[in-house]
């Protein structure tokens, strides 16, 4: 019996980063990582009615249909809210309360400090690669990770389009580098992951 | 320049209505309560503004646009603009106003200005300086920058002041009134057909960058091509990412005069008229081969017109572009990444979006939002969410387990139907 996770991420750029996460565990981590799925609530808005909704009805007896267990949850998101996001506030507490209430043991919140674009700018290197530009000399300014990503792209004649852009530039991130220095965050999610990077 | 606050008066059937202008402003309502007036009226008021005196006769007569509801039909039309120019290398603040008396039909004739007020602040100074004024009381301007705004100018009814003295070279101030004769605002007109945007036959001798609503979407895409290269790789690249299924495209041109039917006539002529066709090639990932535009989704056209007369504006410092009914024909996913990009996008420019769908009221912060409050007057009163009400919604919408987009939406809906009580409640 595998213990299955499930992370629920908020967009499809968090949905690329991810997976990509998932990836550079598998290959790196010395300890067997449990079976995980990237779910992509398709807006912060969806966590609190869908994400419960979608375990109950859905992912959980997919799961334990295949004689596994549904271990943990996980809900990533950025502490920022997104200016063109629906915005409703989240009560954190009622979903772990339901997601609990339905037996799953773990439920785990990863929270990008400020947006998840300020994990990619800690490979502004990688980024550059993709943009086929120099490293800039001096440091991006910008209210968030979103407006520093937004100049950084147009150096490169390219519009960043938070939501609609990962995918492309993800394979020029060194995922290693991003996950290194944001290891406070992925603790917890290493945890329920059973990932163990040497 | 740029445009932080409009107030607009007597179009239709608004009596007043404020916009405070963030980067991204949106007007929602139901069908048929007036968002399209508002922009109409805007478009109006500033082409008021640099109309010749003649062209301001034929406005002050418009007759589709003069009140003829009951509570406003004696209202006068009035614009007042909240701003910036920049002079010499200071940013000014300024507030411009003028009214005027619509066309009547009873003893007075109408068609007459009878207000105009222009208020400047610069540097440090937080107090800002009358520099034009005009009322039934007489018209006068600032002459000196030491002076009062008491000297005197003789000023026909049907023109304004600053058209005036635009021509007055030696005024100290004549730069900032020839940017404010000057500027313009553009309506994007998202409800017509985009065909006939595409394919088209210019008979411009150079390239340009110059937009306006009838702007020829493929004459613009080249020359921007050929002129700016670098914004058009983003140009480009944006539409890529905005229409995945659009792998390549690019502008073409073709020069009619070489394939005329016998070549001998187009030489020793005085005037050779430019006759070029243009288009744009797509190579979309499904195709086994390149097509016009033209055979694209009009969802996917109208997004590729919007995006190139978003660039367009940006370029041309526009400031002020406004989108009637954005997001018809477009997936409520791609709409919010169409929001997203024009935010992006357009730097220069400020945008105003009409519409009628809870989308927009999803995707948008609600201090960005103007809201139609239903009334049994048939005026057209747009109002904002209250700062203070802001958390009190937040709260509400988790409780009903829906996005603060949807709730307000909710409201709009209940007022519609009669209950305006909570809608007026979070409105101010």
């Amino acid at each position: 019996m595998k213990k299955c996770v499930v992370i629920f991420v908020e967009g499809a750029t968090d949905k690329e980063f991810f997976n990509k996460l998932l990836q550079f565990y598998r290959a790196e981590s010395s300890t067997e990582m449990n079976p995980a799925m990237v779910y992509n609530m398709e807006g912060f808005g969806r966590f609190q009615s869908k994400a419960v909704s979608k375990l109950k009805n859905g992912l959980k007896p997919q799961i334990e249909k295949s004689g596994d267990v549904l271990y943990a949850v996980c809900c990533c998101y950025d502490t920022d809210v997104f200016e063109f996001g629906s915005t409703p506030p989240i009560d954190w507490n009622k979903v772990k309360l339901e997601v609990k209430g339905l037996g799953i043991k773990h439920f785990v919140e990863v929270k990008a400090r400020k947006m998840i674009e300020d994990w990619f700018l800690k490979d502004v290197n990688g980024l550059c690669s993709f943009l086929k530009i120099k490293k800039p000399t001096s440091e991006i300014r910008g209210k968030d990770g979103n407006e520093k990503m937004k100049k950084l792209f147009k150096l490169g004649n390219k519009l960043y389009l938070k939501g609609s852009y990962c995918h492309k530039f993800m394979d020029n991130l060194d995922i290693s580098k991003i996950r290194n220095e944001s290891k406070s965050e992925l603790k917890e999610f290493e945890k329920i992951l059973n990932v163990t990077i040497p | 320049m740029k445009i932080d606050r409009l107030t607009i008066e007597g179009f239709t059937n608004i009596e007043k209505i404020e916009l405070k202008l963030t980067h991204i402003n949106a007007l929602i309502a139901f069908n048929n309560y007036g968002k399209s007036n508002v922009m109409r009226a805007i478009d109006f008021g500033v082409s008021f503004i640099k109309a010749s005196p003649e062209q301001k006769m034929r406005q002050m007569g418009y007759q589709s646009a003069i009140p003829i509801n009951k509570s406003i039909s004696d209202k006068e039309f009035s614009l007042e603009i909240d701003g910036s120019i920049i002079s010499g290398d200071e940013e000014v603040g300024f507030v411009y106003k003028y009214s005027f008396e619509w066309l009547r039909t009873g003893r007075s004739s109408g068609r007459k200005i009878k207000s105009e007020i222009l208020k400047i602040k610069k540097g440090e100074n937080p107090k800002y300086t009358t520099y034009i004024q005009r009322s039934s009381k007489g018209s006068f301007y600032l002459s000196s920058p030491t002076g009062r705004c008491d000297k005197p100018i003789s000023i026909e009814d049907n023109n304004l002041i600053v058209n005036k003295i635009a021509n007055f070279d030696e005024l100290f101030y004549v730069d900032i009134i020839k940017q404010l004769i000057s500027f313009d605002v553009m309506m994007i007109d998202t409800m017509q057909k985009p065909s006939s945007l595409f394919r088209t036959v210019s008979d411009k001798s150079d390239y340009s960058l110059s937009i306006d609503e009838d702007s020829e979407v493929g004459f613009f895409v080249y020359s921007l091509m050929k002129l700016l290269p670098d914004t058009y790789e983003l140009f480009k690249d944006t539409v890529k990412s905005l229409l995945p299924t659009i792998e390549d495209f690019n502008p073409i041109e073709i020069n009619l005069k070489e394939h005329s039917i016998n070549k001998s006539d187009s030489t020793d002529i005085p005037f050779s008229l430019p006759e070029k066709f243009y288009d744009i090639r797509v190579k979309e990932s499904y195709n086994n081969q390149e097509t016009s535009i033209n055979s694209i989704s009009d969802g996917s056209k109208k997004i590729f017109y919007v995006l190139a007369m978003s660039i367009g504006a940006d370029i041309n410092k526009i400031p002020l572009v406004m989108f009637e009914e954005l997001e018809n024909s477009i997936h409520p996913a791609l709409f919010q990444k169409l929001l997203i990009t024009l935010n992006a996008l357009c730097e220069n420019t400020k945008m105003v979006i009409s519409s009628h769908s809870p989308y927009l009221i999803k995707y948008l912060h609600a201090e960005k939002l103007k809201i139609g409050i239903p009334n049994n007057d048939g005026i057209a009163m747009f109002k904002s969410i209250k700062a203070s009400k802001i958390s009190r919604i937040s709260k509400m919408a988790s409780e009903e387990g829906v996005s603060i987009g949807d709730y307000v939406f909710s409201l709009m809906l209940d007022a519609s139907l009669g209950d305006s009580e909570s809608l007026n409640e979070i409105c101010s």
